[in-house]
């Protein structure tokens, strides 16, 4: 009553206006945030600079295009992705299929098991797989050669890349199918087969097509990680020549001079082209996914199938993959940092930190610690705060223009990091903060915000509107509501989002590589530096470091996210 | 007292419009228990929605007593957070990370700024106490059964002494034992505070026995208000009449006019009394409505100068009555009687129970 009449009535809503103002901030920030290097890499490409001013060119476009090798160059990226997305998706989708309806030994701590290699950034992965299979000196190769008199594998070649990069991205495949397969409500199954369907019926007409949207979209989301991939491309494609798209980008900007920033541009273009086919293909195939793979991890008690004597085969070989890609480099990585083995490898007998102790007392490696540490802790943060503030807005409100503001600041999703990149340099070569960890911490925040939006979404749309207008039923205003009740519950999921975050700007390569220069460099640049000078004792070092560091996140993350349910 | 006038709503998207709420207009009395009825889709829940302030619409105005709240053609909207209003949602939207005693003290902590701690406490005990739930002040809210979080929701509804408690189809989450106790305890609770009271529903039990009015909704429109015996017995539209209860008609045309309150009209059967909604004209064609419980057999005592011969099937037991269909020659009845006195395949001759029935006008005119 009071409120009422000290308030009197309002020419238009305050709410009204409240939600357009909001949603004008976020569009200005991130649309500029997003736009313009988008804008920049296109002016790029179109450009030259002669004398100080800028002409309109296509002369960029016409040499790039009318080489060959241009299209070698994008048929092999395609095909590395592709083949690197159909390994890793279906051995991520038969071990998650068995894991969760066979017998097999072991299979409850499949999922756990899964996330030991997920733990090693894909860096570390190529440098421990050269480690092994190396022509020269790997170990597994050594052996070999012992036996049959010489090496058999080299790992320094395309189906290497291929090998490396999907065997480190199946955990993460694994991880989406298991939690869909397990969301899948049993009673739909059992209806098939009181219908008369047999197992392996039920299986094509019922289970796979429920599973059709997740396939798709994660068969999308490999995809683009293949397109992006940068390390694994860097460490073993490079030695042998043998060149994608990321890595090409990466050399005509920083390994040329004068830098070609124009043909750079050029191809960051077509990807940039491709990338908002991918982006509104997999928008429109998860539109109806995201809202079930929402509700997944109801805890159903399926139907488990007896394979007989394979569940001991498919154990055995799901644990030699984890030991292979997991935990033996890993020791490997402990034991040479420790100084306990040496490289070409030898048992050494002198154990010692010395390796910790340059890393941490190296005026240059401490500063790239720090920076790592400001860009991981900062650059989450921030990207948490912003991809809430967007995620609220668009999906609970419904101001006109939410739409845009969603598809805009998607869009990096399917940006390769070194693409990226360049309409970064762009925009700011002129501004004071080039050069510096900031550039870096505004190009994660980019690239990233759109996984930080879909995790806080994914939370979000498990809060019930009603929650929200009992508040403000209730009297309290839409600021109040958020503070008082959204947040609150939201807490879970900002934490694993942060997270997450945390976790892969520790271990980010293809921005920093394009971004940092003496001063800012961070933790992965350092061991890309080492490893080139050959002290494999520090790359070892800082690999065994940045596990270290993501350990107690990526624990925090999992659980958080099994008690809710959500992946 | 809430008064909407002419509200209007559409939904426009690319290949449909849909008129959520067609130029509703209509005053709920101060105090009442007013309940908007409706199948799913009918606008009660939108209604309800634009008068909290949830909802925007596009034309009307919604006044609380003499203050106008809404009205989007002057640009005039009072938030949902400045309208001194109560509310309890289908979900009761419990707020899982606080207590009992957090989620009731929740809009007096908003509202009323100058409360003291101590006023606050005695406040929530008091509502608390009234829902019958003070011994569970601390409790976690995860805690809590249906029925509680029903009664914590109605009283974080009422602890701010509201203006207007606004309930969305409180009860249809409920079991149906709990939900008899919630519909009998929730009316006294009503009656004795005295609150106006805005219930959306599609059960017509809940609507019958709880309301002082009941406006039934159809697409969009209320097709109309009354009370419940009203809307129950003399429906204004066949809508209403079905949409209350199951529904028998038997067809005629009217033979006698003296006023609204009698229409004689002749069927098949024989000859009748009824009312209608209109005064019809002289051989208008005309449905009688028949509730299936209206329908007797016939005997020396009920004779009222009509006789249906029937012959009972589908005999169906209920136990605290039967259920038949009674099928003439071209007509099928549903029957329905606490006696008992339906057999299968039995014939026999219905008679109807009263002499006050109701008629619908066809608009067709029987050629004299």
């Amino acid at each position: 009553m009071q409120a009422r009449s000290s308030n009197g009535i309002k020419p238009l809503s305050f709410f009204i206006a409240n939600d357009k103002f909001a949603l004008l901030l976020a569009l200005i920030t991130v649309g500029l945030a997003i736009l313009v290097p988008c804008g920049m890499l296109v002016y790029e490409s179109i450009s030259n600079l002669e004398g100080g001013a800028r002409n309109f060119t296509l002369e960029h476009y016409a040499s790039v295009l009318s080489q060959e090798r241009t299209y070698e160059l994008l048929g092999r990226t395609v095909l590395f992705s592709v083949t690197m997305t159909v390994c890793a998706g279906s051995l991520g989708f038969i071990f998650a299929w068995l894991a969760v309806r066979t017998n097999a030994p072991g299979r409850r701590y499949m999922p756990i098991a899964v996330l030991i290699p997920y733990l090693i950034p894909p860096m570390l992965g190529a440098v421990s797989w050269i480690l092994l299979l190396s022509p020269r000196n790997g170990i597994i190769n050594t052996l070999i050669g012992l036996v049959f008199g010489s090496p058999l594998f080299n790992i320094y070649s395309f189906s290497g890349m291929v090998f490396v990069e999907s065997l480190y991205t199946f955990p993460l495949a694994f991880i989406f199918f298991y939690a869909s397969l397990s969301s899948i409500d049993p009673v739909l199954e059992e209806a098939s087969s009181t219908a008369g369907a047999n197992t392996l019926k039920t299986f094509f007409y019922i289970t796979l097509p429920r599973m059709w949207p997740t396939v798709i979209s994660v068969g999308t989301i490999l995809f683009i990680i293949g397109l992006e991939s940068f390390d694994v491309a860097w460490f073993l494609g490079y030695p042998a020549k043998i060149y994608i798209l990321s890595i090409e980008v990466f050399l005509l900007t920083r390994y040329n001079f004068p830098p070609e920033l124009g043909a750079a541009s050029v191809y960051g273009v077509i990807a940039l082209i491709s990338a908002l086919l991918l982006v509104y293909l997999y928008r429109k195939v998860t539109a109806d996914d995201r809202k079930f793979v929402a509700i997944t991890g109801k805890g159903y008690r399926l139907a488990v199938f007896d394979i007989g004597g394979w569940k001991w085969v498919v154990s055995g070989t799901f644990y030699f993959i984890i030991f292979m890609i997991g935990v033996l480099p890993l020791l490997l990585l402990t034991a040479i940092s420790l100084n306990a083995v040496s490289w070409p490898f030898a048992l050494t007998n002198a154990p010692s930190l010395d390796n910790f102790r340059w890393v941490f007392s190296d005026s240059e490696s401490r500063r790239a610690l720090v920076n790592t540490a400001f860009i991981a802790f900062g650059g989450a943060t921030a990207t948490v705060i912003i991809g809430f503030y967007v995620a609220y807005l668009c999906s609970r409100t419904n101001v006109k223009g939410r739409g845009v503001l969603d598809f805009i600041s998607f869009l990096p999703f399917a940006f390769p990091g070194s693409v990226l990149a360049i309409g970064i340099i762009s925009t700011y070569i002129s501004t004071p903060i080039y050069n510096t960890v900031w550039i870096m911490l505004i190009a994660f925040g980019i690239k990233f915000l759109p996984y930080g939006i879909r995790n806080i979404n994914n939370n979000l749309i498990q809060i019930h509107t009603e929650l929200e207008e009992a508040s403000r039923v209730s009297g309290a205003g839409v600021m109040y509501t958020v503070f008082r009740i959204v947040l609150p519950l939201l807490v879970p999921g900002i934490v694993a989002a942060w997270s997450l975050l945390f976790i892969v700007f520790v271990r980010q390569f293809s921005l920093p590589i394009m971004l940092s220069s003496p001063g800012s460099q961070v933790m992965t640049i350092m061991l890309f530096q080492e490893w080139d000078a050959g002290n494999m004792g520090h790359v070892a070092s800082y690999g065994v470091l940045m596990v270290m560091a993501c350990l107690p996140f990526m624990i925090i993350a999992r659980v958080l996210s099994w008690k809710k349910g959500v992946t | 007292m809430i008064r909407l006038e002419n509200i209007d709503k559409k939904y426009i998207s690319a290949d449909r419009s849909v008129h959520v709420i067609n130029n509703v207009s209509h005053e709920i009395p101060e105090g009442s228990f007013f309940t908007l009825l409706g199948p799913s889709g009918c606008g009660k829940t939108t209604t309800l929605r634009v008068i909290s302030g949830l909802e925007k619409y596009d034309s009307g105005r919604v006044w609380f007593g003499s203050h106008l709240i809404s009205d989007p053609e002057k640009g005039i909207f009072l938030p949902t957070s400045k309208r001194d209003i109560g509310m309890v949602f289908q979900s009761y939207a419990i707020w899982p990370h606080m207590n009992v005693y957090d989620n009731v003290a929740y809009p007096l902590k908003i509202k009323n700024k100058s409360l003291s701690k101590e006023e606050i406490n005695t406040k929530v005990k008091n509502i608390l106490d009234l829902v019958g739930l003070s011994a569970l002040i601390n409790s976690r809210s995860t805690a809590l059964s249906g029925g509680q979080q029903q009664r914590v929701a109605l009283a974080r509804a009422l602890v701010a002494e509201p203006e207007v408690l606004l309930l969305d189809e409180p009860l249809s989450n409920l079991d149906a034992l709990l939900r008899e106790k919630m519909r009998s305890e929730l009316m006294l609770l009503q009656r004795k505070i005295k609150v106006t009271s805005i219930y959306v529903t599609h059960d017509r039990a809940e609507a019958l026995s709880m309301s002082d009015y009941i406006a039934v909704m159809n697409a969009g429109k209320i097709e109309m208000v009354g009370t419940p015996k009203e809307v129950y017995e003399c429906p204004k539209t066949e809508f209403v009449a079905e949409f209350l209860g199951q529904c028998n008609y038997i067809e005629g045309k009217v033979k006698e006019i003296d006023g609204q309150s009698k229409v004689i009209v002749e069927t098949n059967f024989g000859v009748i009394k009824v009312r209608m909604p209109e005064t019809p004209s002289l051989n208008d064609k005309v449905r009688i409505l028949v509730r299936p419980g209206d329908l007797v057999v016939k005997n020396d005592t009920n004779d009222i100068g009509l006789s249906i011969p029937i012959r009972f099937q589908n005999v169906m037991y209920f136990g605290e009555h039967i259920e038949a269909d009674a099928i003439s020659n071209d007509l099928n009845l549903r029957y329905k009687s606490n006696k008992f006195d339906a057999v299968e395949n039995k014939n026999c001759i219905l008679s109807l129970r009263s002499n006050e029935n109701w008629a619908f006008n066809t608009g067709v005119r029987h050629a004299s």
